[in-house]
């Protein structure tokens, strides 16, 4: 490509200058030639920079020019020629174009950058690098998967309408777009717009997250060639200026030409010969995988020909996973599996079980098999159970866990690696307490391994194993996101990397994967199974074992641990008689189809569930809803009273009862975030607004404003910034978002701290807000102490007095009358607690120990408190609880880490009491005393969550479905053992 | 094993009764006094000396690294606050590596209530210990003057405070030599020899700190510089309590590239733990932080205040101690500096924590009890000021308040156009990219000081 530069001024008289840069994906080579031309060589190196340098130069032959200039570390490492950083090319690119943007967006392969500008000077810049989800390298993959070129991608998105994608983790994406197309749901065309769309999303969010004028844009890099996705960038930051350059793909390059023309004798280049640097070999290698055979336990056996037998007794075992189904028949006299099929679910649970039945008939070759019994597990497992007679569903954790703690009793840790799921699974003294599944990210899949080793090394799965164990030196990749390791195979292989250390690397980097992000924070015990399809390659589990120094099993049939756990909880109900014999006739399960009737809306509680009514063979069931009302409907469940909801008696009393009391003529209206203490100070806040004459508007849920956080916060703290977003809108005069510091002390506790966040929020959110600043309250409240509440007072006035202009008198005392508004609630709260926890004592209960924010809060509780009342359980939050005795560690400083506690004391000493632990991810006094609750809990039946503003109804209701079903049976065995039954 | 079986100090803090019951005295043989946290190493090596001039044996943590992270893997969870991983992984590698069969060992970790992470550390250790199953050792012994500072008193306290001010001295210094000595292979020995020599005579007592001080000062003024220091590039690396232990790649990116780093002083950190008492004294006797909430004045007007209960007066007196101690601190770090500063490698000029306190206090409140103001604080003044160039501000991604704090300094260092890069670790290590970040910074800040020399030297380009 030539660029005629002609109106440049250009000093040299003869030669050209050359800049040349080094991005994640190609190298940029631009000339400058005395005649104001400039010749643009831009190549992609595939991992392998110095060999496209090598190329490169040997062409330019011993006379080139040496005024060269290599821009950014990689160029400098590779060139023994003048470095100049990318800031200064970017700046002299611009300059000697004439260009004053306020923001240049620099989209490149692996990272996106934003710098500010000012006067054609870079100010500052920010960046985003730990996730590929959305470059430019990301895309290009994604158009790859569905046969495009780049070019011919970026075409198609031209026709396509925008439709909602997994965009978060590179191979989700490829599957959900691949769901989708195979479903007919819609084109190629239309993933591509929606691959562009979500890019520009990302973008707008950065450029709004800058806070700086961003009236003219100049975008820069690969991606700036990508029409569509400047169009639609355009149309989202509406009216600014967007300017593609024609030098926008080499910029940087292009301005270290530039500089190139001014340097001093002294830094011109040496002969071409001499300015490729020595190659270097940056591999760093591992130990060989078989150094960690001593602790692997490798069970899995030859899968040698089994037969299905005519005389014998089979439960039917079916997990319907969200990507792959895996069925068993289970023979029950032998203990043994005699036919099992694993494969792709492709979103339609009922037809892969289909699939698997027909399977397994082949696999009968001609026998009808016994089956007594059928059970199904797994994501689609109440569907599975509608089609499959309504048999038993059974929760996967408890599935998986049977299935472990058979293979080895003392198990107290299990890690399941499967095609596009990833598990975690802890146990304490045998009861799963702890459990965690990947949730939009791929990198610890077995696709990971599967696509990387596939897509550049040739090498299908079946030989992953054998390459990898007899790798003398894997290469150290380390923890990848699956959309960047490519670029590093592909640099190891053209490093001179043999297949099988970069296979091996390959392993490790999966069990790396796994490690950080799926095991991440939690506590791997000492007994691990590993089990899924991925752990059938021996490598994995060597790689696992080698990363954790630990002794890990993998068991006989580890892919099929579901089922198969499936098939032996079933077994346990028909000894117990809870569940009768059946007989089942798979040829008739085939018969039927599945279909959706009508919908209607359960309008049974305020969550308004859209409920499907499902047909099969002439029966007709309803389906769906946050709780197990019509779960319960379906499978019949004798017997089962609903449990009190104390959290809703709770919410009643705070936001009714102690509630808002608006004053007849407002003197105005104040919002009210509805995050964070609101929930727990909401009577106080409520008082003290109304008090000063002013309507309190509550905010309302607003997801878009919970993105525009500027920092990374907890989600609590990002549902404050939504609140704001949504009153800055709703016509209020200010808003009230307070700096809680402390919180009224519960009796005997020295501290009450809320937390370094709560502290500071209204502070944070003021800032960001800026063009609202004046309109928003951000006093410092604190109330753990009569002094600190005299303050406080004293703050208010400071804050309110002159913003409202309300004498300092009307302000204290609306204060003080707010506050024994609060107090009257706390001991209504209190007194309401004891006299419900008189009529349930005894029953089943589950505490919600948590912040009320979280706990209490229907934007984030996932309808907790329904779900478990739907099940027959009571539920409390822990604020209901009565003081705890003495004995608390005294340096337990927060209020809620308290009130954790709290919960923990009481259920340890309270029959038929269970903690159910709500934290959010990154809650820093949560972490703090995580492994306290842990210790103090041990041995008891508890369920732990945590969430984020990405966490799925899905593996909530697989998690508290787990722990519903322990209590469940240990309240049976309870029971059993009472009437003198052996178990 | 419960708490009991610990070792614990006696109730006057002058010995240890070990986990069979015997008094032992703290400079008995058996007795090893560690400090696991790696703030300031020559802090630390003051400290070092300080025990072992008074016949102690004192062990102190080694620079962080992420192997040391690593090793605290096995009891923690990871999601902990780095400072506490760090201390863990270092109080492991001393348990399993150092510490004597016979020995009785006090862990030194600082600790207090507060709303961030800090106010759990002692939960977590408590949990963390109590499965390590030890015998005579003592974890989280910390001064306080709610123990009168291990029973040592206030002076012995002031002391170690000292220590850590000499220590980030002589950081400060070290980066300059690094960065500008003409000679530094010869000179950087030297450099440390001189402080070895300083910090050893220095931990004596305090009559002694001054002419080690001077001493020091004079051997390094002898160190030659390649050019003026006011006209070397310098950035500040700040982030609050973590970049202690997380802060050696970024120091030496910029060492590399001639730019003079230089890291936020843990006195200043130490300082803003201990005068959040008297703002939040101010607060509660209605003084505003923006006017009032700063002034030492409020404490006595407490005191002889007649609305505080007996508790709230012992509060007071607390609060009292701490306040004179900080502002002790404060003078005697100003007096420190004029004599360290004759050796020519000084250059930090926001010595002023009240009016880095009171600037951050505009932004953010100050009875937060977090760092924020004071890391808003910093930024403020350095950009009024004329000596940084350039700032980097440290976070990881377990520390929400480091996070939170961050999104309003990159807004306001925008707005005051102070070249500044947030840079997000889990560890003392900086990836590719971040490298890229911290080159935006060193071009600006080189460009920034080359445009003040020019100014100063009258120049009109
Ligand atoms: S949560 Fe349950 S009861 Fe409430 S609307 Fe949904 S399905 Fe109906
Ligand atoms: S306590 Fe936890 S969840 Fe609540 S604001 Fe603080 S960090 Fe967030």
């Amino acid at each position: 490509m030539t660029v005629d530069m002609s109106k440049e001024d250009c000093c040299l008289t003869t030669g050209s200058c050359t800049g040349v840069e080094i991005g994640a994906v190609s190298i940029k080579w631009i000339e400058l030639h005395a005649d104001g031309s400039c010749s643009v060589d831009v190549r992609r190196h595939a991992g392998d920079p110095h060999s496209v340098l090598h190329e490169i130069i040997s062409a330019k032959g011993s006379n080139a020019d040496r005024h060269v200039v290599a821009v950014g570390e990689t160029a400098q490492s590779l060139l023994d020629v003048a470095g100049r950083s990318e800031t200064e090319c970017i700046e002299k690119a611009l300059a000697s174009l004439d260009m004053r943007p306020d923001i240049l967006l620099s989209l490149g392969g692996e990272t996106f950058s934003l710098y500010t500008v000012k006067n054609g000077i870079i100010k500052n810049i920010s960046s985003t690098d730990k996730c590929a989800a959305g470059t430019g390298e990301f895309l290009v993959q994604q158009f790859n998967r569905m046969d495009l070129t780049l070019e011919e991608g970026i075409e198609k998105s031209r026709s396509g309408k925008t439709v909602k994608l997994a965009t978060r983790c590179s191979v989700h994406c490829k599957s959900d777009a691949t769901h989708k197309l195979n479903k007919g749901e819609c084109g190629t065309a239309d993933i591509a717009a929606s691959l562009v769309y979500d890019l520009a999303r990302k973008i707008q969010r950065m450029i709004e997250s800058s806070q700086w004028p961003s009236e003219r844009i100049v975008v820069i890099g690969g991606v700036s060639g990508n029409g569509p996705f400047i169009a639609k960038l355009s149309e989202l930051l509406g009216g600014k200026e967007i300017t593609v350059l024609e030098q926008s793909p080499f910029l940087e390059a292009f301005g270290g030409a530039f500089l190139a023309r001014e340097l001093a004798d002294a830094e011109l280049a040496p002969p071409a010969g001499q300015w490729l640097r020595l190659k270097e070999f940056s591999l760093a290698f591992l130990k060989p995988l078989e150094d960690a055979s001593g602790l692997l336990d490798y069970r899995v056996k030859p899968r040698g020909e089994r037969t299905v037998s005519a005389e014998d007794s089979y439960i039917l075992g079916v997990d319907a996973g969200s990507t792959t189904t895996k069925a068993v028949l289970y023979n029950i006299a032998k203990d043994t599996v005699d036919a099992s099929v694993y494969l792709r679910t492709h979103g339609n649970p009922v037809l892969a079980t289909k699939n698997c039945l027909q399977e397994l008939l082949s696999q009968a070759k001609g026998i009808r098999p016994n089956i007594v019994q059928a059970g199904s597990t797994g994501s689609g497992r109440e569907m599975v159970s509608v089609y499959l007679d309504g048999c038993p569903s059974l929760n996967e954790i408890l599935s998986h866990a049977r299935a472990a703690a058979k293979e080895a009793p003392e198990v107290d840790t299990v890690f399941e690696i499967g095609g596009q799921d990833s598990k975690f699974i802890s146990f304490a003294k045998g009861i799963p307490v702890d459990y965690a599944m990947n949730e939009g990210c791929s990198a610890g899949t077995g696709s990971f391994l599967e696509e990387a080793a596939s897509a550049d090394l040739n090498v299908p799965v079946t030989r992953i194993s054998d390459l990898a164990e007899k790798s003398r030196q894997p290469i150290a990749f380390g923890e990848r996101c699956a959309a960047f390791i490519n670029t590093d195979l592909r640099s190891a292989l053209q490093q001179g990397g043999e297949t099988e250390d970069v296979i091996g690397g390959l392993v490790y980097s999966i069990a790396d994967n796994y490690i950080s992000r799926i095991v991440g924070a939690r506590a791997v015990g000492k007994h691990i199974l590993f089990q899924g399809g991925v752990a059938l390659n021996r490598s994995v589990g060597l790689a696992m074992a080698a990363r954790l120094g630990k002794n890990i099993i993998v068991p006989p049939y580890p892919e099929l641990m579901g089922a198969v756990g499936t098939c032996l909880m079933v077994k346990d109900l028909l000894d117990k008689n809870e569940l009768e014999r059946r007989a089942y006739r798979m040829e008739s399960l085939l018969e039927g189809e599945i279909g959706i009737d009508t919908t209607f809306t359960c309008k049974t509680c305020d969550n308004f569930c859209e409920i499907q009514m499902i047909s099969v063979r002439g029966n007709r069931f309803p389906f769906g809803g946050l709780c197990s009302k019509y779960d319960n409907e379906r499978h019949k469940t004798k017997g089962l009273k609903e449990g009190t909801d104390l959290v809703a008696i709770r919410n009643d009393l705070i936001f009714k009862e102690f509630g808002v009391r608006q004053p007849v003529r407002p003197r105005g209206k104040i919002g009210l975030a509805m995050a964070l203490t609101a929930y727990e100070m909401f009577p106080f806040f409520a008082s003290l607004i109304n008090g000063l004459g002013y309507e309190l508007v509550m905010s309302d849920i607003c997801k878009e404003g919970n993105e525009k956080t500027m920092a990374t916060v907890c989600y609590p703290a990002q549902i404050a910034h939504g609140a704001l977003h949504d009153l800055k809108d709703k016509g209020v005069d200010f808003i009230f978002l307070p700096n809680v510091v402390t919180l009224i002390a519960e009796p005997g506790f020295p501290f009450s701290f809320a937390c370094g966040t709560t502290g500071m929020v209204g502070d944070m959110v003021r800032n960001q807000y800026k063009h609202i600043q004046q309109k928003i309250f951000a006093p410092a409240l604190l109330f753990a102490t009569p002094l600190q509440i005299e303050g406080t007072a004293a703050e208010l006035v400071r804050h309110l007095s002159p913003a409202l202009n309300i004498p300092a008198e009307e302000v204290v005392a609306a204060f003080h009358k707010a506050i024994a508004h609060q107090r009257a609630f706390m001991a209504a709260l209190e007194q309401r607690g004891s006299s419900e926890l008189a009529k349930i004592a005894g029953e089943p209960t589950v505490i919600l120990a948590g912040r009320p924010y979280t706990v209490c809060a229907q934007e984030v509780n996932f309808a907790l408190p329904k779900k478990i009342t739907s099940r027959g359980y009571h539920v409390i939050s822990a604020d209901m609880l009565p003081t705890p005795p003495p004995g608390m560690h005294p340096m337990n400083t927060w209020r809620f880490t308290q009130q954790i506690m709290k919960a923990v004391t009481y259920a340890k000493s309270t029959p038929n009491f269970y903690v159910c632990l709500v934290s959010a991810y990154n809650c820093a006094p949560d972490v703090s005393i995580y492994h306290g609750v842990r210790q103090e809990l041990a041995g008891t039946t508890y369920c732990y969550l945590e969430i984020d503003s990405h966490t799925a109804h899905a593996g909530v209701e697989t998690r508290v479905g787990a722990f519903l079903d322990i209590i469940g049976s240990s309240a049976r065995n309870t029971r059993d053992s009472q009437e003198g039954r052996s178990l | 094993m419960n708490k009991a079986d610990r070792a614990v100090f006696s109730p006057d803090f002058k010995s240890v009764i070990t986990s069979e019951g015997e008094q032992v005295a703290l400079d008995d043989p058996r007795v090893a006094h560690v400090w696991p946290t790696d703030m300031t190493p020559y802090g630390l090596e003051y400290i070092r000396h300080f025990y072992e001039n008074r016949g102690m044996r004192c062990r102190v943590a080694s620079r962080t690294s992420p192997d040391t992270l690593n090793s605290a893997k096995g009891l923690s969870n990871g999601r902990e606050c780095i400072p506490v991983v760090a201390m863990l992984g270092e109080v492991y590698e001393d348990l399993t590596t150092k510490r004597r069969e016979d020995e009785i060992t006090i862990y030194y970790i600082f600790y207090g209530p507060g709303p961030c992470q800090h106010g759990g550390w002692i939960l977590m250790f408590d949990t963390f210990l109590e499965r390590m199953k030890l015998k005579n050792v003592i974890f989280m012994a910390a001064a306080t003057p709610m123990n009168n500072y291990l029973g040592n008193g206030y002076l012995w306290s002031f002391l170690l405070t000292l220590g850590y001010a000499m220590g980030d001295i002589m950081d400060e210094a070290e980066n300059t030599i690094r960065v500008l000595a003409k000679d530094p292979q010869r000179a950087l020995p030297a450099f440390k020899e001189a402080c070895g020599k300083a910090l050893k005579s220095a931990s004596r007592g305090y009559v002694a700190i001054e002419p080690a001080l001077r001493e020091w000062a004079a051997a390094v003024r002898d160190i030659e510089l390649k050019m003026p220091l006011e006209e070397a590039p310098k950035v500040l690396i700040s982030g609050g309590g973590n970049i202690f232990w997380l802060h050696y790649p970024v120091t030496d990116y910029f060492v590399e590239r001639g730019i003079v780093p230089k890291l936020a002083e843990s006195t200043e950190f130490m300082y803003f733990a201990e005068r959040t008492m008297v703002t939040m004294n101010n607060f509660q006797i209605g003084k505003g932080p923006a006017d009032q909430g700063f002034k030492l004045d409020g404490i006595f007007e407490r005191q002889v205040g007649h609305r505080a209960s007996p508790a709230e007066k012992a509060e007071g007196e607390i609060a009292l101690d701490v306040m004179s101690r900080s502002w002790m601190t404060e003078h005697f770090i100003k007096w420190l500096r004029s004599i360290a500063v004759t050796s020519g490698a000084l250059f930090d000029d926001t010595e002023e924590f009240e009016e880095v306190f009171q600037a951050g206090s505009h932004i953010i409140n100050p009875v937060c009890i977090n760092e924020s103001c004071s890391l808003l604080g910093k930024l403020l003044t350095v950009a009024k000021s004329e000596v940084y160039d350039g700032i980097v501000s440290m976070r990881v991604f377990n520390c929400p308040i480091a996070g939170g704090t961050t999104a309003i300094l990159s807004a306001t260092a925008n707005e005051m156009e102070m070249p500044f890069a947030a840079i997000d670790v889990e560890g003392p290590s900086i990836s590719a990219n971040q490298k890229r970040l911290l080159e935006t910074v060193a071009v600006q800040a080189v460009r920034n000081r080359s445009r003040k020399n020019r100014a100063c030297s009258g120049s009109l380009d």
